[in-house]
């Protein structure tokens, strides 16, 4: 089957089976491995896109399931301007082997688009599900409370 | 200035590893030049294996390490960029495919770990930054006709004292090439540092939130194709009978391959090639731990307690059995762990015409070009291996057989092949952190006083995995890698590993006894973050509370009262309970307290509990760290924290069980790690110290599952003897 979306802004369309992961056609098909595979079973949210703005995990997330939708992935938050997240991100010296850090930044761009202020719980309710192994939460919840802070500054100027 | 060829530079900074200076002197008497330096550029400055300047003035540095997330790339980078006088992120970092120059001269090969690539870099890598900036200073004399003492070189332009001239590096690099590399340059004092214990941004970091960074996984090479395995999940066990039909009739799938222990699905794609595995028809022949299960194996090892083992330390004489009063003697144990790194483990190669070309995320690009030479039978100038930043390791990648599977796989198909485990490939193939056990036993007198101390564990060794990596590299190609077989036995029976993290308990004690008794039920092991110091320190720091508790001791106080003036295990001490205010923890918050000097640096926790439902919770561990120099504060920073949340995951929730001679758990929902909502707050504290740098990518991970067991009795009264601590508290398992 065909199955036409819009992809960071861009239409596109993939040939192929509509039951694969919209993972692998990111990845496989359109170059896009900022995406990652961590477990394949939406369990570790490495592979984090928003469809719609919703943060979903693409690995478990069936290609024909984003047909006509609109989908962001880490290349696509920043690709202007580095999006307040990443910037914040760096400020806080965040990432260390990196792998799941675009999950991670997806994640905490969806939170922050719904939630402008979130506290602590809220944190831990949005992010819970995107696993570290190299143990930057810490840094992960500062760089969330000060990319609201960037993004509350930009809407205030 | 007197100039030396670039062998004569590295002999010069080349200051410990007899194996290298061998090398290097073999080469230098003119016998076998030593291969062109596989990074370096046409018609570019490179005074060094490791700098290199391009004509537009940029500088290329090349690590011999493996960025695994440790930071060890802005650390090396650091080094350089200080005696550049450049900022560390304008480096064009890249990383090094074997080659001699880039041995470390501690293991000989191009092994990352130990926590070392600081310490064996620190002197090394400002010397090679010292070198092209000297060069650059004498062009740029030459060219003025000036004095070299008016010549300043830094932030990518050398200048005139009174700035009536300026070049940038890149119109200095024709003169400066003619020039010889000097040596025995003075290197930048402390005060003058400006970047070595101040710099903090991560050089690799924009790439990591951006998206851009590539991994292992994530090469691709025209034609490629990706194929999955098909594991036989008991361990030892080996193919009986393949059915490929329903596989090849999947769309996407090219290849069913056969291999002695594994099919090798390949396709056009991740996706399509995991379908065709799940629906491959195959047998397994059970292997030789056909029916073995976890508890079979404590079993096993508690009857290894009744043998003599090997005395690691003993110390004092025995107490006369008369004057024994009491005796605590007391049972730990510790399962086995994976290493879970969030990238699975992937590799692609490319095999043909004699020659081999792999990616992939390692830790030993030089280990792993012998052994591809080895296995297709090629010199191993003919093969090129590409390492990528790691998403994670913690020693896993040391075991680079995933690699040789791509190759394998490769070679049969004549085509560019992608391989990738899958999480259940990488949590049931793993080379897992030992289960061990420990007869822990303390005797006291009549009088209260303690007599003796004794730690019996029982483990098999990790070091004799080393050598099945480390032979084929050493040897040459036309010895046969198996003549080195029985050095695995020899390994093992003096393996350091079992005991240490127990065998240095640095406390002034009447009688000290530390005996190693080998263990190995052939579940296969490897070093895992920290190694032996990540099970020992449980048994010996939990034994030490224990004693404290019996002597009716402040665990604080038993430690540093048995510490020497000077001992290192003091200054951390005192440090962690000055910033976690010791023992005055609010109402409801419970304190344990651990130490331990490994990897020539020292540690020490305070982990803070409270219960929640009956149930402990950490809110804050406070580290104390002298881990020399620090380099980049902030990276040093970064790997306490990484340590605390790695040991607390192990700690609360890790194990890896054993059912019918096959790993149980698969994926994260049976192997959880600690998340976001049950991190704790994490607080880091240098002790000021000049000494050279020491390792911090290790180090935090051992004191935080004996400071939180210790916290935990402090809680509840309850002391947790064997982890993960969770079972203890879990509806059902009452211990």
């Amino acid at each position: 089957m065909t199955v036409e979306f819009v992809l960071n802004g861009r239409a596109v369309r993939i040939e192929g089976e509509g039951e694969r992961p919209l993972l692998w056609a990111l990845r496989e098909d359109l170059g896009l491995t900022g995406t990652r595979f961590g477990c394949g079973r939406g369990l570790c949210g490495a592979c984090t896109v928003h469809v719609d703005g919703v943060a979903v995990r693409s690995c478990s997330l069936p290609l024909a399931g984003v047909a006509g939708r609109a989908v962001t992935t880490i290349e696509g938050l920043g690709a202007s301007v580095p999006h307040a997240v990443q910037r914040a991100w760096l400020e806080e010296n965040t990432p260390q082997c990196g792998y799941c850090q675009s999950g991670q930044i997806m994640s905490a761009a969806a939170l922050l688009a719904a939630d402008p202020a979130p506290d602590d719980a809220a944190i831990d309710r949005a992010m819970a599900g995107n696993l570290c192994r190299c143990g930057t939460y810490p840094r992960i919840r500062r760089a969330i409370h000060r990319a609201a802070a960037l993004l509350a500054a930009e809407a205030a100027s | 200035m007197s100039g030396l060829d670039r062998r004569s530079f590295l002999r010069n900074v080349s200051v410990a590893g007899a194996g290298v200076m061998l090398a290097i002197t073999l080469g230098g008497c003119g016998r076998t030049a030593p291969p062109p330096w596989p990074n370096r550029r046409e018609g570019v400055l490179q005074p060094n294996a490791f700098l290199q300047l391009l004509p537009d003035g940029s500088v290329v540095f090349t690590i011999a390490k493996t960025e695994m997330g440790q930071g060890v790339m802005t650390g090396l980078a650091t080094l350089v960029a200080e005696e550049l006088g450049i900022d560390p992120r304008a480096l064009k970092c890249e990383f090094a495919e074997p080659h001699p120059d880039y041995v470390d001269p501690e293991y000989h090969s191009m092994v990352t770990g130990g926590s070392n690539s600081l310490r064996i870099n620190f002197d090394t890598l400002r010397t090679a930054g010292a070198a092209l900036r000297e060069m650059l200073r004498a062009a740029a004399a030459r060219e003025w006709q000036a004095p070299l003492a008016d010549c300043i070189a830094g932030d990518g332009e050398v200048r005139l004292r009174d700035g009536s001239r300026r070049a940038g590096w890149g119109e200095l690099a024709a003169t400066a090439a003619t020039l010889e590399v000097p040596h025995g340059l003075p290197l930048k004092p402390r005060e003058d540092w400006r970047l070595i214990g101040h710099h903090d941004a991560r050089v690799d970091a924009p790439s990591k939130v951006d998206g851009s960074a590539r991994f292992g996984i994530d090469v691709a090479v025209p034609g490629m194709l990706t194929a999955v395995m098909v594991r036989c999940p008991q361990f030892g066990g080996r193919l009986r009978r393949c059915d490929p039909e329903r596989t090849l009739a999947v769309a996407g799938v090219r290849r069913v391959l056969e291999f002695e222990t594994a099919v090798a699905v390949v396709a056009d794609g991740y996706w399509q090639a995991s379908r065709g595995a799940g629906v491959l028809g195959v047998e397994w022949d059970a292997g030789p731990l056909d029916g073995v299960d976890s508890a079979a194996i404590t079993a096993a090892q508690r009857e290894r307690l009744h043998d003599e083992g090997r005395v690691v330390r003993e110390e004092g004489e025995a107490p006369d059995p008369q004057r024994i009063a009491r005796t605590l003697n007391v049972e730990y144990r510790v399962p086995y762990l994976a290493h879970a790194a969030m990238e699975p483990l992937a590799a692609v190669a490319v095999v043909g015409d004699g020659r081999a070309e792999v990616w992939a995320g390692n830790q030993g690009p030089d280990i792993l070009q012998a052994l591809i030479a080895r296995r297709l039978d090629i010199p191993r100038a003919a093969v090129r291996v590409h390492s990528l930043p790691a998403g994670g390791a913690f020693g896993r990648r040391t075991y680079m057989e995933f690699v040789l599977e791509a190759v394998d796989i490769a070679a049969a198909m004549a085509a560019p092949v992608k391989l990738i485990w899958s999480r259940e490939d990488d949590m049931r193939h793993d080379r897992y952190r030992p289960a061990a056990l420990a007869a822990m036993r303390a005797d006291f007198g009549a009088d209260g006083a303690l007599l003796a101390w004794e730690a019996r564990i029982v483990c098999p060794s990790v070091v004799s995995g080393m050598v099945p990596l480390i032979a084929p590299l050493l040897l040459p190609d036309a010895i046969p890698a198996a003549i080195a077989d029985p050095f695995e036995v020899l390994a093992a029976r003096w393996d350091p590993m079992n005991t240490e993290g127990a065998s240095g308990i640095p406390y002034r004690l009447p009688r000290v006894r530390i005996e190693s008794l080998l263990y190995d039920p052939d579940v296969p092991v490897g070093v895992w973050r920290s190694v032996g110091n990540s099970q020992n320190a449980f048994f010996s720091e939990s034994f030490v509370d224990e004693v404290a508790h019996a002597l009716g001791e402040d665990p604080l106080q038993f430690r540093l009262g048995r510490l020497g003036s000077e001992a290192p295990e003091r200054r951390v001490l005192e440090l962690v309970a000055e910033k976690s205010r010791w023992g005055q923890a609010p109402a409801g918050v419970f304190q344990g307290v651990a130490v331990l000097a490994c990897f020539q640096t020292t540690v020490a926790e305070v982990v803070e509990v409270e219960l929640v439902a009956g149930v402990p919770r950490v809110r804050r561990v406070v580290c104390a760290v002298d881990c020399g120099t620090v380099v980049n504060p902030d990276v040093v920073r970064m790997q306490l924290e990484s340590a605390v949340v790695f040991a607390l995951s192990a700690a609360l929730y890790g194990e890896i069980t054993i059912r019918d001679g096959a790993v149980e758990q698969g994926n994260f929902d049976d192997y959880p790690l600690l998340g976001i909502d049950e991190c704790p707050a994490i607080e880091s504290h240098f002790v000021a110290s000049e000494a050279s740098p020491t390792g911090i990518g290790e180090p935090g991970v051992p004191p935080l599952a004996p400071a939180l067991a210790n916290a935990v009795f402090a809680a509840t009264g309850r002391r947790v003897r064997e982890l993960p601590i969770m079972r203890a508290f879990s509806t059902g398992n009452p211990t």
